[in-house]
């Protein structure tokens, strides 16, 4: 039984490919529907988002059947996709998925919304009862990827603009609430930056344009208030944090202004940030006074790259949760491979020994009972030091594929035949599903 | 048994303060760094509750058990702040301070000794745990002050590096480290009140313009102005830091200054 997965994410293919070969939710439920014709399908989850889809298959099936599959999924040709495409098998699908599951493959480092995804996917998939061998692989995966997100920084720092103005601002601020916000300027970047701080909780938010019905607009949507242009300075001296993002060719802030609008606060922690090109703040208002913070597009900039390579420094620390999680899977994994052949080698061997034992102790009527126990002693211990060696080296072989090999040759050599271990890691998989 | 304790507590407090600092980088030092301030305060607790049993009073009586005592408030009160996820990292500033002073309580401890108190009662018990107190909400206010200052380097000066990350935010700082002096204000004034009142006890007279006695009303009409400052003139943020950290300087100087150079009643 082989895990792969085969599919194709933001890295490998252009959103053009993307689009056309990922799978509407419909088309999704229809694949599961046909899951039970295809014999060499043991299970299937398929992630498909913006950014990825992706083929979880356990199984004999081959990666040209996959292939055919998703051709008539999505009607399109391979050939318009296969170059785009990557296939792992074994260890390295689990890695990848374990990967996926805490943020570590998307395009935004560390984002928590992939997480969710997978989930979704598994949950679907398992709707249609479709999963398979594969509910441990995304049990452990779901698992690394909680684990990072709580045990980890990956996830925190902003990486946007937007986001890095809030952030910016809850470290000086620390609670948004109670402050006020002024807008000056009520384009896109306004905008953007206006909802943003609408939905980390700044309760009041005025906002200042040149165009006076801009600025109503505005508000409207933030559930803002608009003032004339020419009540900025007043507003400058109410407001803890001012954005300003405007088209205006010189400076809509001078020195001179915010000397007047800050008289007597210089030590009010203030926070301006300045989104404009040219710039809208002179950068002479950061030295107005020891708690005024001026940011300009550059400065953010260098934040949400400081930002960047924190969570590259937390990704470190996911990796290892990912190894630890994998590895547990994979112990698992390995045990339910080799189980059976363990149990039915030493059921063969205690067979043969209780048939042997009666047999001698047929043809030694008189021993004593103390006798006997010594002499069943002796045959139980030959057979389990004999076989002990065995056991440990079929053990170590459950995770290595390459090992598959030698236990069926173990099987050979003794003519077991017990139950395969495909089925058993069916019933185990169907244990594991009531579980949770 | 006592040089045990002391071995216990310097190594717990000085691999509690590398740890510490060390949290700011990789954050899970910091439950290591807690393991040894856990240590060292428990050998520290044993040592001060053997010396009240033996001296069947407070373990403050000289300034070496003084700083001692002191230092043990004050790790205790981290580990109770501590509590609170968002100020794990005044361990990091708090502890080597800590751990520093403590240090300089083992030299002390030799040419200190004999200054024993001749005044024993509950008023001056009093007023020594007063003290103690105000000056540990001094100290408090003084990390707050540096940690201020630290994150309002790297935010001024647009290279975020550790305290941007790690720190609480700017205000909430301020306003906590403006809290504390609230508190050790009048905690000081009424230790020197009580203060004067077990002296007239002992010397008939209450209050005897030493250099000491001077010098604690001095620490505490500076403490009192930052208050005045901060209300009257809105003084916040970075000078409010500033002059907190310079406040506390003027403690320790009261200590070591004052004490060895004027020897003498009023002890520390």
């Amino acid at each position: 039984m082989q895990i792969q997965v085969v599919g194709l994410n933001h890295q490998t293919a252009p959103l053009d490919v993307r689009e056309r070969v990922s799978l509407t939710p419909d088309q999704v439920r229809k694949a599961f529907e046909q899951y039970g014709e295809v014999p060499e399908l043991a299970g299937v989850t398929i992630v498909s988002t913006c950014n990825r889809t992706e083929f979880y298959v356990a199984g004999s099936i081959t990666l040209g059947e996959i292939l055919a599959w998703w051709e008539l999924l999505v009607g399109i040709d391979r050939g318009d996709f296969v170059d785009y495409l990557y296939w792992y098998q074994g260890q390295e699908a689990y890695h990848h998925l374990f990967r996926v599951a805490a943020g570590l493959d998307s395009m935004v480092l560390g984002e928590t919304q992939i997480l969710g995804q997978v989930k979704d996917a598994y949950r679907l998939a398992d709707a249609y009862k479709a999963v398979g061998p594969l509910h441990r692989l995304f049990h452990y995966a779901l698992r690394a990827g909680k684990r990072a997100h709580s045990e980890t920084g990956i996830s925190h720092n902003a990486l946007s603009m937007g986001h890095a103005v809030v952030e910016l601002a809850k470290k000086v601020f620390g609670d948004l609430a109670p402050l006020t916000a002024l807008l000056v300027g009520s384009g896109e970047m306004g905008t953007l930056v206006g909802r943003h701080l609408v939905a980390n909780g700044v309760a009041h938010i005025v906002v200042a344009n040149r165009t006076r019905a801009n600025a109503d607009k505005l508000a409207r949507e933030l559930k803002a208030t608009a003032v004339d242009f020419g009540m900025l300075e007043e507003t400058m001296r109410q407001a803890d944090i001012i954005v300003t993002a405007t088209s205006a060719s010189r400076p809509v802030i001078t020195q001179a202004m915010a000397r007047r609008a800050f008289k007597g606060q210089t030590q009010r922690l203030r926070f301006l940030f300045d989104l404009a090109v040219p710039r809208d703040v002179e950068p002479q208002v950061a030295k107005l006074g020891s708690g005024i913070f001026l940011y300009d597009v550059d400065d953010l900039k260098g934040i949400v790259e400081a930002n960047r390579l924190q969570r590259q420094k937390e990704a470190i620390k996911v990796e290892r949760i990912i190894r630890e999680e994998q590895a547990i899977f994979e112990e698992e994994l390995g045990a339910a491979n080799v189980g059976s052949v363990i149990r039915s080698l030493r059921d063969k061997a205690e067979k043969i020994r209780k048939a042997e034992l009666g047999k001698a102790l047929n043809r030694l009527p008189d021993l004593t009972d103390r006798e006997r126990a010594v002499v069943e002693d002796a045959t139980r211990l030959m057979i389990n030091k004999l076989l002990n060696d065995a056991m440990v080296s079929i053990r170590s072989w459950g995770n290595d594929d390459d090992k598959a090999v030698y236990i069926a040759a173990v099987r050979d050599l003794f003519h077991l035949t017990d139950d395969s271990p495909d089925s058993v890691q069916r019933t185990q998989a169907g244990e594991v599903a009531t579980e949770g | 048994m006592n040089l045990f304790l002391s071995a216990v507590t310097f190594m717990g407090y000085l691999g509690a303060s590398v740890l510490y600092v060390g949290a700011l980088y990789e954050g899970r030092r910091e439950r290591w760094g807690r393991y040894g301030v856990v240590a060292g305060w428990a050998a520290q607790t044993i040592f001060l509750t053997k010396d009240a049993i033996t001296t069947h009073g407070l373990p403050a009586a000289t300034l070496y058990d003084w700083m001692s005592f002191f230092v043990w408030v004050m790790i205790s009160l981290l580990l109770v702040i501590q509590i609170r996820r968002s100020y794990t990292h005044i361990g990091s500033f708090l502890v080597p301070i800590v751990f520093l002073l403590w240090l300089m309580s083992q030299f002390l401890a030799h040419h200190s000794q004999g200054t024993a108190v001749s005044v024993a009662g509950a008023w001056l018990g009093l007023h020594i745990v007063l003290a103690t107190a105000s000056y540990a909400t001094f100290l408090l206010a003084a990390v707050f002050g540096i940690m201020y200052t630290e994150k309002e380097r790297e935010l001024k000066n647009k290279k975020v590096r550790l305290f941007y990350y790690q720190l609480p935010p700017l205000e909430e700082m301020d306003e906590v480290g403006s809290h504390l002096v609230m508190l050790g204000v009048p905690l000081l004034a009424v230790a020197l009140f009580i203060g004067g009142y077990a002296a007239t006890s002992v010397w008939g007279d209450h209050w005897t313009w030493t250099a000491k006695e001077i010098w604690s009303l001095i620490i505490w009409l500076v403490y009192a102005g930052y208050l005045a400052l901060r209300w009257v003139a809105g003084w916040r943020g970075h000078r409010a830091a500033v002059y907190v950290m310079v406040a506390f300087l003027l403690v320790i100087i009261n200590f070591w200054g004052i004490n060895s150079l004027f020897p003498g009643a009023g002890y520390f």
